[in-house]
């Protein structure tokens, strides 16, 4: 008997899920540190089964998303004790791991999970879950964003006569960003959708200060650039970051009007209330769109969402190389604080999270914001609740193999808000100069990574980089 | 013993608690603010003696942040004594129901800072703000307020300027009752016009109350964080990044405890400085009322 390559997973993941009462899990409360609302479900499916099977009574401490980083380094910095897990964005993981976070490989060995952690995507398991040679984490929302494009815009014959009287050429999904810019453009100004109100190119999530580089960072990066080059100076202070700035100011002009000043929400109903043509959104959209009782669904999400096709980011061809990467940004990840006095007992809760059948009660519901990052999410099957479509769920596998990483290495939320402040000024037109703007922010890092070390800090990207070429990601090297 | 050492020996629990308190953590702060601290686990302070304080003064984020919050200062606290004088003579003329209008008057200062800022955030909304709205209906284009300067300065003071005015308004009001009306009737006698009145007799019963409130809106503005992160997030870019912002960023944000300690005691020793200086100016040394 031979078996096939999902049945001998399916084997191993079974001999690695589940958990046995040990003596210390018997009488344990362990402390997670969770975001709050729709990613709660992500451990709310399991208080119960955790405390049945493994004697783990879960307490679940909130803490909003853009702070709970916050919240692990005042943990650490008033001596552990606060949590016993901590969740975070996997931005901050060169930032906790050194300090805060508990190696992971020891618990794995111990409780036999590692198939748990093979089956984590590659891209996550690579590039989110570890740091320095060691596990530290274990994603638990996998984000990458993709686009998404209206199928009635596309396909009308009309709309396609006209594009072709107009540029010469058929309309079809872009490849490039100069093509998305075209399309964009196209489909800006004139009621060409079910609204009958003039409708727009493009729309991104959000442009809010804090999240500004979700859109910027993967175009510099299939521009040529990348976070760093080898000897530390930044990798997007040069053509790549100029002209992916530059780009992306002069596609404002095809989103709905007040988009830079949109939250995620918002932007999230301009998609439905609006006819948006492109939209380049995370795979929540995909994954809750279809569902009745979703957040989406109060703007007519399911009937809108049966127009929409998927592809991936446009990139650019430079020099005859092609690159196109897509936002892998906002993810969560969860890691064991090494002051945990019940490391095992906390070892249970990732286990339960990582195993399949345990996962998708946090995937196959609407409630919550959890998406796609174990290899076996991507099966249409499994979905008894949510039905979304196995052309989306094919896509959004695919986009991770060209999705553009969050930037880790230590002292990442100074750098990120330096390079935030410039380009959210410069987006938000209080700038006219995008080189000007980027060097504004080179300069901070350069002084960050002064302060930092230079050393230390280009050892830490030197490891990061070799965790890219291992995750198969082309970035360029510079 | 004494009667002075008994109380002496009676109050220094008290003294004690006060001291353990009120020193303890600046004590703690100036100690932080002379080293910084590395991530790493177990890796002790390091000593950076006077490095903290130097940093900072070349720090560009810092000095701005200095300035913006300056100029929110002045605009935001000269509104609101302004406003709440206008108010609190207002509310000085109502003899019936004053103390329902006053409770419901300090609603806005009493409500949760946040509260405060993502209620502000919604109104200026670009999409959806009954402001723009308005502006609208007015015939005038849609405003980004929250990204656009002087847009976003002009969010923060109006949400400032509505949270704590009333409370201004108030501390005013209790200032007018404590003036007899034996003085304003013979002011009146002695033919005095109203603007006389407010000018010789009003303004400098409430000096001291002009003081008070002054201080506290001095303070709030100085350490202010949840308002205009939740409005703007200090942007557009860097533009509204205030004081109290730029120190929760170099505290949490970028990591810097020591930098952070350092600001926080220069913040001390400023608003000590403008405190003074304040009391000065309003309390008005060599004229009596």
């Amino acid at each position: 008997m031979t078996l096939t390559r999902r049945e001998a997973l399916a084997g191993a993941l079974a001999l690695a899920a589940g958990c046995s009462k040990s003596a210390e899990a018997a009488t344990t409360t362990v402390k997670v540190m969770s975001h709050p609302g729709q990613i709660l479900p992500i451990l709310t499916h399991h208080t119960e089964y955790l405390k049945k099977t493994c004697g783990v009574s879960l307490r679940i401490l909130e803490s909003p998303d853009p702070t709970s980083y916050l919240d692990a380094v005042k943990d650490q910095q008033t001596g552990g004790g606060r949590y016993d897990i901590a969740m975070f964005f996997p931005r901050f993981n060169g930032e906790l791991a050194p300090g805060y976070l508990r190696p992971l490989d020891d618990l794995i060995q111990k409780h036999g999970a590692r198939p748990l952690f093979d089956n984590i995507v590659d891209a996550y398991r690579i590039l989110y879950s570890e740091w320095g040679g060691k596990t530290v984490a274990a994603p638990v929302d996998g984000d990458v964003a993709m686009m998404y494009y209206r199928k009635d815009a596309f396909e009308n014959p009309d709309h396609r006569k006209k594009f072709r009287e107009k540029h010469g050429t058929e309309l079809a999904v872009p490849r490039t960003w100069e093509e998305f810019a075209r399309v964009a453009e196209f489909f800006t100004g004139w009621a060409w959708g079910p609204t009958g109100r003039p409708g727009f190119g493009f729309q991104s999530a959000t442009w809010e200060r804090a999240y500004v580089e979700q859109q910027w960072a993967p175009m510099m990066a299939s521009a040529g650039g990348n976070w760093f080059t080898r000897d530390l100076k930044p990798g997007w202070n040069n053509a790549a970051g100029v002209r992916a700035l530059r780009d992306l100011k002069s596609l404002l002009s095809f989103a709905p009007p007040g988009s830079t000043s949109l939250s995620w929400n918002q932007t999230m109903e301009n998609i439905f209330a609006e006819d948006v043509a492109m939209v380049l959104w995370y795979m929540d959209l995909g994954r809750l769109g279809m569902s009745k009782n979703s957040w989406f669904a109060k703007n007519g999400g399911p009937e809108k969402m049966k127009n929409f096709g998927y592809a991936a980011w446009p990139g650019y061809e430079i020099a005859g190389q092609y690159r196109n990467f897509n936002s892998m940004f906002y993810g969560r990840v969860i890691g064991i604080s090494r002051f945990s006095k019940q490391p095992d007992a906390a070892f249970q809760v990732l286990k339960t999270v990582l195993t399949p059948e345990r996962r998708v009660l946090a995937l196959d519901d609407d409630q919550s914001g959890s998406d796609m990052f174990l290899k076996t999410d991507y099966d249409p099957a499994i979905y008894k609740k949510l039905a979304p479509p196995r052309e989306f769920l094919e896509t959004a596998r695919k986009v991770l193999d060209n999705g553009f990483p969050e930037m880790q290495v230590p002292g990442a939320g100074e750098y990120l808000d330096a390079l935030q402040g410039e380009l959210h000024a410069f987006l938000t037109g209080n700038g006219s100069d995008p080189a000007k703007a980027l060097q504004a922010a080179a300069d901070r890092w350069e002084a960050i990574t002064d302060r930092l070390g230079r050393s230390k800090q280009s050892g830490y990207w030197a490891e990061v980089s070799a965790r890219y070429k291992r995750a198969g990601l082309k970035v360029a090297e510079l | 013993m004494t009667a002075k050492t008994f109380g002496r020996v009676m109050i220094a629990p008290a003294t004690a608690l006060f001291l353990a308190v009120g020193t303890g953590p600046l004590l703690y702060a100036l100690y932080a603010s002379a080293h910084s601290f590395p991530a790493e686990a177990d890796a002790a302070p390091e000593w950076k003696g006077a490095g903290n304080f130097v940093d900072l003064s070349r720090d560009p984020q810092f000095l701005k942040s200095v300035g913006v919050t300056g100029m929110v200062l002045v605009l935001a606290v000269t509104a609101q004594l302004v406003l709440g004088f206008a108010l609190a003579m207002a509310l000085h003329r109502v003899r019936r129901g004053r103390g329902l209008v006053v409770s419901l008057l300090l609603i806005p200062s009493a409500i949760a800072p946040i509260v405060a800022g993502i209620a502000w955030w919604m109104l200026f909304n670009a999409r959806t703000g009954p402001v723009n709205a308005f502006l609208e209906m007015a015939g005038l284009g849609p405003v980004e307020w929250t990204v656009t300067m002087p847009g976003a300065l002009v969010a923060i003071v109006t949400a400032l300027v509505w949270q704590w005015t009333p409370f201004v308004a108030v501390i005013l009001l209790g200032g007018l009752t404590t003036i007899p009306p034996s003085v304003l009737e013979a002011a009146r006698l002695d033919g005095a016009g109203r603007w006389h009145t407010l000018r010789h007799i009003t303004l400098p019963y409430l000096r001291p109350f002009f003081l008070v409130a002054g201080l506290l809106m001095i303070i709030e503005t100085v350490r202010l964080y949840e308002v205009p992160f939740y409005l703007t997030q200090g942007g557009p870019g860097n533009e509204t990044v205030l004081s109290g912002i730029y120190l929760f960023k170099l505290a949490f944000n970028f990591r810097n405890f020591g930098g952070a300690s350092a600001m926080a005691l220069l913040f001390v020793v400023v608003l000590s400085a403008i405190a003074t200086l304040y009391v000065r100016l309003v309390s008005g040394k060599g004229r009596t009322v």
